[in-house]
């Protein structure tokens, strides 16, 4: 069965002018999300995937601007071009919370401290719906009860600060899901979280997807969470898509040098002290650095002269497994970590 | 089993915060953020803590170096010099004495450096108070230093937002090791960094322990990471300890359901290292009122009927011929007859 796609990017450029000088932090991405699949952006802070997220949803500061490339969101049959649109214009609007969602990292910084959690979802379902506001507040309690909320009834009168910050991220997710968006873009939403409550949040996440057949758009820095939650991984690395595919093919057979570094660099939970770390060298590069090679190669150990002068296009391994690289890691050639 | 020279020992430990309402701020109650604490940190060992936000990881370590103080209970240092000290202590000599021999590296190195001081500037003082007369003598301590902690010796004038997380990071690493401490308490050291320079901070540490025989007091809230670098683990939950023992005991057995639970919600990469989930509900209770009996029997599955009613005690075992501590009413039925005869002494 071919797959519904509901988001699609190809060739994404976005640029921030400060200080008189142009950064380039999105240098060409492309990606697809398809319907009731989780797709994972993972990188280091810096690599642009929270301006990928923040492109999609048009929620750039006014210093950035979408360069050139396409946004396109599948509604019904019809294709939206979110980069066309005015981004404080009236269909942009529409589209957000009602098509696409977002749930940001810090709840208590997204969430408004002077309205109730209450008011803040009611309001969502208002604008976007035409349901009384009785009607409206049915749905919130629901909603919230549906997150896992006890007494929703009382819980939807409480501000904010009232709210742990496990349920504070549920109300996100409620207040997100209360229009059946097409797209759930998920902005590391348990990075301020325990595990015991990302693991909540996560079953929570697992369960809607399923329900309701949402895309999700997860952005993430932990391969755990990765390799739990993913179906489609992309990495990223200074604005660059550098490996995408399906979790298998970029957990399992990593072939750009960068996803094997992360790889090797996290401690595996059960290995205990036998495992070796190992890190990748030096740290990430000058984004104003404008030397013509590959963005990685001053912390590669598989450079090859090419890569001092050009940056490598995208090449198939197999299938839908991408790589942008020179010189890939080929199957079998390092042994991965024992 | 040779007998391991214990440098910091913490029996009861309770440190409150009391929560003031209304205007004359009359103290309504308290926040019981570490509530009966018994440790003991051998010398040369990587004692990890771990626990979710809140278990009161943070505010024992910050009492053991006096940034907080304790309502009851003592802290004891032993040492060579002095024999053994007890913390808080008021004497100058020992104080100053302390104060070398227990250095704090903090989560945030951004917010924990001061950005007017240079690196050499932060350092320059404590180098001072310890005696170091000439000043050249001083920047050839700190270039040491800092060539120690795999960073270059042109940073030495730099200031801290001239550097990156990581480089700030391995700062604050090197103005805790200048006084040439014996413990080093790590809190949360390598949390806010990325994944690929965490490797290397990790990598730095397990390097300095076995450079220069430091004891670690390591903080973290991450399972994997306290798993590879530690020696002992000690799980928090609510300003107690509910288990200690081995890294490599623990992780084999995890007696305690809160341990377990724990271990199932990690993420992991490794199908193989993939457990059953327990997914706990709720949160974790209010410090400020806890429950009565075991804090964690509101969402314990395991919970029997003495659980309610009875906190239990942090109980003394053997497992593999070596010490391993749960407090669990449950676990106990099943260890009864492991249970150590030299219990109530830890």
């Amino acid at each position: 069965m071919q797959q519904e796609i509901v988001l699609r990017i190809s060739n994404l450029h976005t640029n921030f002018y400060t200080n008189m000088r142009c950064n380039k932090v999105l240098k060409g991405v492309s990606l697809e999300v398809e319907r009731g699949k989780t797709l994972c952006i993972v990188g280091e802070s810096g690599c642009g995937k929270s301006v990928t997220a923040a492109s999609v949803m048009r929620l750039l500061p006014d210093l950035a601007r979408i360069e050139s490339g396409e946004i396109v969101l599948y509604d019904e049959g019809r294709e939206i071009h979110i980069e066309a649109l005015d981004k404080y214009g009236k269909s942009m609007s529409d589209l957000r919370g009602s098509k696409i969602a977002m749930i940001f990292q810090d709840p208590m910084s997204a969430l408004n401290p002077v309205y109730s959690i209450g008011f803040q979802i009611i309001e969502m379902i208002k604008r976007h719906t035409k349901i009384s506001a009785s009607i409206a507040k049915e749905k919130a309690v629901s909603l919230l009860r549906e997150m896992g909320i006890s007494s929703p009834e009382t819980r939807i009168k409480d501000f904010p600060h009232q709210f742990s910050g496990g349920m504070r991220q549920r109300a996100m997710i409620a207040m997100a899901m209360s229009c059946e968006p097409k797209l759930l873009i998920a902005d590391e939403p348990t990075t301020a979280l325990d595990v015991t409550v990302q693991a909540q949040i996560f079953s929570l996440m697992e369960k809607l997807k399923k329900e309701h057949g949402t895309a999700v758009m997860m952005i993430t820095h932990d391969m755990g969470v990765v390799a739990e939650m993913a179906d489609d991984v992309v990495v990223m690395y200074m604005g660059y898509i550098v490996e995408r595919g399906s979790v298998q093919q970029v957990l399992k057979n990593s072939t750009h040098p960068y996803t094997v570094g992360l790889m090797r660099s996290i401690p595996m939970i059960g290995k205990g002290k036998k495992q070796k770390l190992q890190p990748i060298r030096g740290c990430t590069a000058d984004p104003y650095d404008t030397s013509p090679g590959c963005p990685f190669v001053t912390r590669c150990d598989f450079s090859i002269q090419l890569c001092h002068e050009c940056i490598p296009e995208e090449s198939t391994v197999s299938g839908n497994h991408k790589v942008r690289c020179h010189n890939p890691i080929q199957k079998g050639a390092v042994d991965a970590r024992t | 089993m040779q007998e391991r020279e214990v440098v910091l020992e913490i029996s009861g430990l309770k440190t409150y915060f009391p929560i003031k309402t209304g205007i004359f701020k009359r103290t309504s109650g308290f926040i019981k953020a570490v509530d009966g604490v018994d440790l003991k940190v051998f010398k040369g060992e990587t004692l990890g803590i771990v626990g979710e936000s809140g278990c009161g990881k943070t505010t024992l370590c910050k009492t053991i170096v006096m940034l907080n103080s304790a309502c009851e209970g003592k802290i004891l240092w032993h040492d060579d010099e002095f024999g053994s000290i007890q913390l808080p202590t008021k004497d100058k000599k020992q104080l100053k004495h302390i104060r070398n021999r227990i250095q704090y590296v903090f989560q945030d190195p951004q917010s924990s450096l001061n950005p007017a001081f240079t690196v050499f500037g932060a350092m320059d003082d404590a180098l001072k108070v310890n005696g170091v007369k000439s000043r050249k003598e001083r920047r050839q301590i700190v270039c040491d230093l800092l060539r120690s902690v795999n960073m270059r010796e042109d940073a030495l004038d730099l200031y801290p937002h001239e550097f990156s997380g990581g480089q700030r990071q391995r700062i604050g690493i090197a103005r805790a090791l200048c006084v040439k401490p014996e413990l080093l308490i790590c809190d949360e050291a390598v949390s806010a960094l990325d994944v690929s320079i965490q490797a290397q901070v990790l990598h730095l540490l397990c390097d300095l322990k076995n450079r220069l025989g430091l004891t670690f007091l390591f903080i973290t809230h991450s399972l994997s990471v306290v798993e590879y670098i530690s020696d002992r683990i000690a799980v928090m939950y609510l300003g107690r300890i509910v288990e200690l023992g081995d890294t490599d005991d623990l992780f084999q057995n995890m007696f305690h359901p809160y341990t377990q639970a724990l271990r199932s919600a990690v993420p992991v990469v490794d199908d193989s290292q993939r457990t059953t989930r327990i997914l706990l509900s709720g949160d974790v209770p209010n410090p400020a009122d806890p429950p009565p009996g075991c804090a964690f029997h509101e969402r314990c599955w395991r919970c029997m009927p003495e659980c309610k009613v009875e906190t239990p005690k942090l109980r003394s075992y053997k497992v593999n011929d070596k010490d391993y501590y749960v407090a669990c009413h449950e676990v106990h039925e099943k260890l009864k007859d492991k249970e150590n005869e030299t219990n109530g002494n830890k």
